[in-house]
């Protein structure tokens, strides 16, 4: 698929300043970009997601 | 007419016959009574049957005496009103049968 | 974007030898001229053969590649077909071969068994792996959107399932819609956070269960967590038995809509059948009816000889009592004139009677005494005969039930007739049904009844298994809040993994259901505005949609337009299949096949006005009578940017031909 996700990206986005805006920023973005990149391998994208969330963990830290 | 009879019979032959009338008649009494009235009407002079196996007894076909009655009303020189009953029960009979025989069919509408 | 460059056929269908349809470079609209039977829809499946190698024909029914050889040249030997593929995607070229052949080449071929299919991808001229082959088509157009693309108007009840608001159907296609528009992404996420989620809490009650204060509470939740993901999983997989039945089930009632009119003689046999059983129950009833009415049957053959009889009798009685009368008379007389007689004195005016009176006295004395004696004793009897003959008579009178019988006897002839006619209909039918698709048809609707009750009992233990899984997962709430409680301050990196994945999982949740209402907004306001250009009808204001993206149209007063004639349907699905191309991230090219087909000439011209404005590449195939060549060019103008025709070489043989002019 192609174009833009950014409507996905706008919606989250949303839903994250209205109630969780201890989330880092760009996280929430690259998640669902991550997700669009390997809509047909759920493997892959197991371990891109959790790879992202630590990063943002250790970032942290 | 303290000969007459006390029980009314069908030859063998109509005791047959009279079951095939049932249906349409909910029972072989309707079917008798058809029978002599279709008898009578056709003028039939009364008479004797022979070789009847008894049915009914006079009180169960003609409870109240209505029927014996008309039959004295009808024929007023009879002395045996049971026995023409009896007699025209099967002489009816006999024409019923000959007429479904005739037309391959019961056809109650002609014969009423 | 999706773009079609061109497509070969060699040797499908009736398209023999190598022929080529090129799509137009610049956006457009392109139209194939050809009559039915010519291979229009041929056309389509070639393009649904070379990217999902699938044939589809009536009612979505695959038929095996074998039928699609084309017929002259398997006669001339060669029992193979091809169809190549050659498109855009994002900047990439692509060259898509399937082929079709005998699996051993030299040995004839006899049936399906003994071919064998073959598909090949280029991107950039480099061949994919089988596996990367599959992700790549699947990703650049996804086989369950389809239909939103290669359009059959043939096959518009598919769409018409869409507007139906809890259909099976519905559902599948409602997915296959937010496949489209993106909501996968979203659910995927979703997906993913949770089993990370799962991990992150099972990382806080392990590392719970390995510190003394919290053994106990730790290894609890542990079990628990355990418990949560085993009912999870169940729920899955019953979900996805359902899922499975609910497919067969749809396969059968596809089927069961092809045995194509048997249905409708079946239902209607059935129905003769129940109107036999009732009228059957109405002759019983009348012949109840007749019995009861000839116990009286006696009455009526002999009512006219009663009538009779009783006439005679009152005349008898008359006559009797008449008589009775004159010798009483005659008695009284003959004593005055016996007393006169003696006295010699006449009883009416005393005079003294004269000499010659005497034996004229005496004559008329004897001739009153003969008269008085006719009568005698038995007179009195004779007449209570006949007073009581006339008695009995009256007794048994009643109204004369000929009539009523009459009727009852016409009334049951009546019925028998229907009847007869009835099961003479039913003859008819069986006549025409073909017996053993009848049994089929049977058979699959004793099926499709099984299944929906397996379906039902599906969706219970899902049901109840929901339930387990609720309260399962309340408990694990509960001990893990009893956890934090009782942990403060301990387990602290483990915690905040687990909060991320907790914040970050609600959003993607939330996500799901504002991002498909946000769509379902978009599609809906979109759909009208197409729907508005493409329908003919002024009062119609807007479109509005449902659950599954079935869509009703809203008259200007605000009331529900529920019954649509075809045409309606027809522009309602293709204003939804332009919205959702409008919001798919997908765009590509739109083939038609016969998309006029049940439309008036007023809402072909607006759905051929509107074409160029769905998407950039429009293929039509359309049949003469569908569409106007010299309306087409006109409404399209500089927007038509090719014509090809199909030309009739022989009856099994067509052949593209680009340009001009319809072949008559």
């Amino acid at each position: 698929m192609t174009d833009d996700i950014s409507d996905i990206k706008d919606t989250l986005e949303a839903i994250r300043t209205e109630s969780y805006t201890d989330l880092p920023t760009g996280l929430v973005n690259d998640l669902v970009q991550i997700e669009y990149d390997t809509l047909e391998d759920r493997e892959e994208s197991l371990q891109r997601v959790r790879k992202r969330v630590e990063d943002s963990l250790s970032e942290d830290n | 007419m303290s000969d007459d009879k006390t029980t009314l019979g069908l030859t063998p032959e109509n005791q047959d016959f009279i079951d095939e009338l049932e249906p349409p008649f909910g029972s072989g009494l309707d079917a008798a009574r058809f029978a002599m009235a279709i008898a009578i009407r056709e003028g039939a002079t009364p008479g004797e049957v022979s070789n009847t196996n008894t049915v009914w007894n006079r009180g169960t076909f003609d409870g109240d005496g209505d029927f014996r009655d008309l039959v004295v009303a009808l024929y007023p020189e009879t002395n045996a009103p049971y026995r023409d009953i009896e007699y025209f029960i099967n002489k009816g009979l006999d024409m019923i049968r000959e007429h479904k025989e005739e037309s391959k069919s019961l056809n109650l509408q002609e014969l009423m | 974007m999706l773009h079609f460059n061109s497509i070969t056929l060699e040797n499908f269908g009736p398209y023999k030898g190598q022929q080529q349809i090129e799509f137009p470079e610049q956006a457009g609209v392109g139209i194939i001229y050809g009559e039915n039977m010519r291979g229009k829809t041929t056309l389509l499946n070639a393009i649904r053969w070379a990217l999902f190698g699938e044939i589809l024909g009536r009612g979505e029914r695959e038929i095996s590649p074998e039928e699609l050889i084309n017929w002259e040249s398997k006669e001339e030997g060669n029992h193979s077909f091809r169809v190549t593929l050659e498109f855009e995607f994002e900047g990439d070229d692509y060259q898509l071969i399937r082929e079709y052949r005998p699996k051993t080449e030299g040995v004839e071929p006899n049936n399906a068994e003994d071919y064998t299919q073959d598909g090949f991808l280029r991107e950039n001229g480099t061949i994919l792996g089988p596996d990367e082959q599959e992700q790549r088509l699947n990703t650049i157009l996804p086989r369950q959107i389809s239909r939103f693309f290669l359009f059959d108007g043939e096959l518009l009840q598919q769409y018409q399932d869409l507007l139906v608001d809890q259909s099976e159907m519905g559902e599948k296609i409602r997915l296959a819609i937010e496949r489209i528009l993106g909501v996968p992404v979203l659910k995927n996420g979703r997906t993913d956070l949770r089993t990370l989620l799962d991990e992150a809490e099972s990382a806080v009650a392990d590392a719970a269960s390995k510190k003394a204060e919290t053994e106990e509470l730790g290894s609890q939740i542990q079990a628990t967590q355990e418990r949560v993901k085993g009912h999870r999983n169940e729920v899955e997989k019953l979900k996805s038995e359902r899922g499975n039945l609910v497919d067969k089930r749809n396969k059968k009632r596809a089927e069961l809509e092809n045995i194509e009119g048997i249905q409708t003689q079946i239902e209607r046999r059935e129905s003769i059948e129940a109107e036999i059983e009732q009228l059957e129950e109405r002759l019983e009833r009348k012949e109840e009816k007749l019995e009861d009415v000839l116990s009286d049957a006696w009455y009526a053959a002999l009512d006219p000889v009663l009538q009779d009889r009783l006439e005679e009798l009152k005349d008898q009685r008359e006559k009797l009592h008449q008589g009775h009368i004159d010798t009483q008379v005659a008695d009284e007389l003959a004593q005055r004139l016996e007393t006169a007689s003696r006295t010699g004195t006449c009883p009416v005016c005393d005079q003294d009677l004269e000499e010659g009176d005497e034996s004229h006295l005496t004559d008329e004395i004897k001739s009153l005494r003969e008269t008085a004696e006719t009568d005698g004793g038995s007179q009195g009897e004779e007449y209570d005969d006949v007073v009581r003959a006339i008695g009995s008579l009256q007794d048994v009178q009643r109204t004369n039930p000929k009539e009523q019988i009459n009727d009852v006897l016409d009334d049951l002839a009546s019925i028998r007739v229907d009847i007869a006619a009835k099961k003479d209909d039913i003859d008819e039918i069986n006549q025409n049904i073909d017996e053993s698709e009848a049994k089929r048809a049977t058979s699959l609707r004793k099926d499709e009844e099984k299944l929906t009750k397996k379906i039902g009992i599906k969706e219970d233990a899902i049901d109840s298994e929901q339930e387990k899984l609720t309260k399962a997962e309340e408990n694990l709430d509960k001990l893990q809040d009893k956890l934090d409680r009782m942990s403060d301050g301990s387990f602290t990196e483990e915690k905040e993994r687990r909060k991320l994945y907790e914040d970050l999982f609600d959003i993607f949740d939330k996500g799901v259901s504002s991002y498909r209402d946000e769509l379902r907004d978009r599609v809906e306001e979109d759909a009208s505005d197409i729907f508005i250009e493409l329908t003919t009808e002024p009062e119609y204001a807007r479109l509005e949609i449902n659950e599954n993206y079935g869509l009703t149209i809203v008259h200007e007063s605000g009331d529900r337009i529920t019954v649509r004639s075809s045409g309606a349907e027809h522009v309602v699905a293709l204003a939804l299949m332009g919205a959702l191309q409008n919001n798919a991230p997908l765009k590509g090219p739109i083939i038609m096949d016969s998309p006029f087909g049940r439309l008036d000439s007023g809402h072909v011209r607006n759905v051929v006005e509107a074409l160029p404005n769905l998407t950039d590449q429009v293929l039509l195939l359309v049949y003469r009578d569908e569409l106007d060549q010299q309306e087409a060019r006109e409404i399209l103008g500089g927007q038509l940017r090719k014509e090809y025709s199909m030309r009739r070489e022989s009856a099994r043989h067509t052949k593209l031909v680009e340009g001009g002019e319809i072949d008559e």
